[in-house]
């Protein structure tokens, strides 16, 4: 079987950077769910989300990262998304989530961010 | 035996006796006359023996159990026979030695001349018995050459007569003795003794071993006496004792190998008859654990079944509780009154709970002592634990124990092993009949979730005269995630809405279910689109959960002011067709439950129109585009688009009614498109498509 989907994360100080390959749907969500669960156990709440080459999002897709920004930024923590292309960012749009995520052109610009201090909160 | 032969017999018999009686009587010696009355007797009573031979049907032996019985009977006559002649020569001994009076001697001589000819006779009938039942063409030789060596002794007796059975250097005596071991041999290769004997039952295996070592025994005296006739004038005595004599070796021989393979496979018949047990009770257990609806049966009959092959020990399986089964606490066992006994024992019971593995415990009291424990008053000694496994859990133990120790072996545990995977079989079964009823349930409440769903959704599109509607539905399962509905508000204004639950199948229905009933909740008149979609935000907002999200999108047509007014909450965009392009309408709008209601008021906004005659409104959820556009949305709303650009087929172009673009028109044309790509899908399809 061919791998769907596959998530590597590399770590920067303390901003966990995943790296999202392949189609994100309700298939392999739980994938990422798991990741971030295990992300969330280490108190780690600064966290990039590279796009780069991810084909894909359905919404259920979309629907890991609502379950888990509440928590984060909570923790005084973020979900910045960089590298991502067109076709997602479409979809990012339609449902208004452009306004509750910072969608930024690269890891280095989101590192900034996130040692600038510059959260969002809940809404 | 025919009693006509045995009749005809017995009267030729007396004949004889009676003219040797004369002959005794009147001194006479011999002469020609004698000597043709002899023969004629020989050949009357060979004639008879061949007739009965001829005549004799093959009995029917089906079991080897039969086929013992028969050799045990045969051998009995056998012996009787031989042993009345041993009994009788005693007896004429006895008399030589006190009496020598010579008056009964003739009737000695009679008597011994009856038992040889009786005996000659057992033994053939016995021996063409055993011929005739064997049908295979195999031994038809074997029957040939008997039957030649028996011809081939009598002649060799009859020349002995004239003093000419001498064949070069051999004498008649190994002459007899090579034709008798010819004949034993060619009998055990029809005997086939050690096919039928060892699976024979063990009463008659040990009878027959007695029996063949008693005639072995008297046959070996019969023929170290030598025979008894004085002063006989008659060579047919001579012949028949000859005779006898003869085939008495090849019996002797024959029962020397019956009595060996007797004593080799009497220790293994107990082994052989257990084996023999246990298939069977393996091929009854493989017969009962198809009918899986009855556990406890099953739990009962192989809690019988190892007791008796566990001989006669005390056997029993207890169950523990099981979500997945519907087995409870509970123990199947035989006998009462042991059962207290093991219940009650918290060291027994911890010790078969812990028990993972099949194992022989055998010795109880020695692991009691190791644990440092105090044994309980228990009749058992030794235990033979196997825990019974379903889909990795343990659900229960197949225990047999026995009052002594060291009592279980491993061919025990592994024909206890046996048992419990038939069990298991039956156990899974069970289980999988379970579940199918679980399953036709769920079918069933799934049809009616979807009879329940159909009525959330406008069971007839609403027949206006200014305007057309158009719908395909299609939910990816039985029950969908996808929403639409028509409301009118009042003459002139009606309000067309779209929705989509994230995800599909029954959890999207009943969110799906929440939606409509908020809506219908809510107060519609004055209506505003804003205040509608704020309504719906606030009352799932932290509601549902938080992967949960559900877009939804209004069209409100007002007929009066021919204005449209159109609100998305991440919906996708409303295709809008009129005189001048077709466009994409996408006003801001944030998902449903995504934002409090402060943010989602700031980030949606309504947009609106106006519109004129034959313009067209396109209502999807993202399902089409997705499918149109191979998972590319953007890709999918220009298909879309061109779609709806294209008008109506041009091979039908025909008539001029068709020229006309209408929703069915249009209808058909997407579902072309759509059945290009197959007619199951991932997602819900939904399309609504308003002509005005």
């Amino acid at each position: 079987m061919d791998v769907k989907f596959k998530v590597e994360s590399e770590r920067y100080e303390d901003i966990e950077i995943f790296k999202l390959y392949g189609i994100l749907d309700a298939h392999t969500a739980p994938t990422l769910e798991k990741e971030l669960n295990q992300t969330l156990a280490k108190n780690a709440y600064k966290i990039i989300i590279n796009l780069k080459n991810l084909e894909y999002i359905s919404s259920a897709g979309l629907g890991v990262f609502m379950e888990f920004i509440e928590e984060i930024r909570n923790n005084n923590g973020d979900i910045k998304f960089v590298e991502m292309d067109e076709k997602v960012l479409s979809i990012f749009e339609l449902l208004g989530f452009h306004l509750i995520f910072d969608i930024l052109p690269s890891n280095n610009e989101a590192i900034i961010y996130f040692k600038n201090n510059n959260l969002r909160r809940n809404v | 035996m025919k009693l006509r032969y045995l009749f005809f017999g017995i009267f030729i018999l007396s004949i004889h006796v009676l003219i040797s009686f004369i002959l005794y009587l009147t001194s006479f010696s011999s002469n020609n006359f004698l000597i043709i009355s002899d023969f004629l007797f020989i050949f009357l009573i060979c004639f008879l023996i061949t007739l009965e031979i001829v005549d004799s049907k093959p009995q029917k032996f089906t079991s080897t159990s039969k086929f013992g019985e028969i050799f045990l009977k045969n051998t009995k006559t056998i012996s009787a026979l031989i042993l009345t002649f041993l009994g009788l020569n005693l007896v004429f001994y006895v008399k030589d030695f006190f009496l020598s009076g010579k008056i009964l001697n003739w009737f000695e001589n009679e008597i011994i001349f009856i038992i040889m000819v009786s005996l000659t006779f057992t033994f053939l009938y016995f021996k063409v018995n055993w011929i005739s039942q064997i049908k295979s063409p195999k031994y038809r030789h074997h029957n040939r050459v008997f039957y030649f060596i028996l011809i081939l002794y009598s002649l060799i007796l009859f020349l002995n007569y004239f003093k000419i059975a001498q064949i070069g250097n051999l004498s008649l005596e190994n002459i007899k003795f090579i034709l008798a071991i010819c004949l034993a041999l060619i009998f055990l290769v029809q005997l086939k003794i050690k096919t039928w004997l060892p699976l024979s039952p063990r009463p008659i295996q040990k009878s027959i071993l007695w029996y063949s070592l008693l005639t072995m025994l008297s046959l070996l005296v019969l023929l170290s006496t030598t025979p008894r006739l004085q002063n006989e004038v008659f060579y047919s005595k001579f012949y028949f004792l000859e005779y006898a004599n003869f085939l008495s070796i090849s019996l002797l021989i024959t029962y020397l190998r019956v009595f060996y393979v007797s004593i080799i496979s009497l220790p293994l018949s107990r082994v052989l008859e257990q084996k023999v047990y246990e298939i069977n009770s393996l091929s009854y257990l493989n017969k009962i654990v198809k009918n899986f609806s009855n556990l406890d049966y099953i739990f009962q009959t192989i809690v019988e079944l190892s007791s008796i092959s566990m001989r006669q020990s005390f056997a029993w399986i207890q169950t523990y509780n099981s979500s997945n089964l519907s087995l409870q606490d509970s123990f199947f066992f035989l006998n009462k009154d042991f059962f207290a006994n093991i219940t009650n024992n918290k060291h027994i019971q911890d010790i078969i709970r812990k028990t993972l593995n099949p194992s022989i415990i055998p010795s109880i009291t020695d692991v009691l002592q190791q644990n440092q424990l105090i044994k309980q008053e228990t009749c058992f000694e030794s235990f033979c634990i196997i825990p019974i496994n379903f889909r990795e859990t343990q659900i229960g133990h197949l225990v047999v124990a026995n009052e002594n120790s060291y009592f279980f072996d491993d061919d025990d545990l592994n024909l206890l092993i046996s048992y419990v995977e038939a069990l298991s079989i039956a156990i899974e079964g069970n289980y999988l009949l379970i579940e199918k009823i679980e399953k036709e349930k769920y079918k069933k409440e799934l049809l009616i979730a979807k009879e329940i769903q159909s009525h959330f959704l406008p069971k007839a599109l609403p027949n206006l005269s200014n305007f057309e509607i158009e719908v395909f539905f299609k939910p990816s399962e039985e029950v969908g995630g996808d929403f639409y509905d028509f409301i009118p508000i009042d003459e002139h204004r009606f309000l067309v809405l779209i929705g989509d639950v994230s995800g599909k199948g029954m959890s999207a229905a009943l969110y799906m279910a929440l939606l409509k009933g908020i809506i219908l909740s809510s107060n519609k008149n004055p209506l505003s689109l804003q205040h509608l979609f704020s309504h719906v935000n606030s009352s799932l907002y932290k509601k549902i959960e938080p992967q949960i999200h559900i877009t939804l999108a209004g069209l409100l047509l007002d007929f009066e002011s021919r204005k449209f007014e159109f609100i998305r909450a991440g919906h996708p965009p409303l295709i809008f067709k009129n005189s001048q392009g077709i466009y994409e309408l996408n006003p801001q709008g944030i998902g449903i439950s995504i934002s409090d209601t402060n943010f989602f008021e700031r980030n949606t906004s309504v947009f609106s129109n106006k519109f004129e005659k034959d313009n067209f409104f396109l209502l999807y959820t993202d399902g089409l585009p997705e499918v149109l556009g191979r998972k590319n949305l953007i890709l999918g709303i220009n298909k879309m688009k061109q779609i709806l650009a294209t008008g109506p087929d041009s091979n039908t172009n025909t008539d001029s009614n068709a020229n006309i673009l209408n929703t069915h028109i249009l209808m058909e044309n997407f579902l072309k498109e759509i059945q290009k790509f197959g007619t199951e899908f991932d997602d819900d399809l939904t399309l609504v498509i308003i002509k005005t």
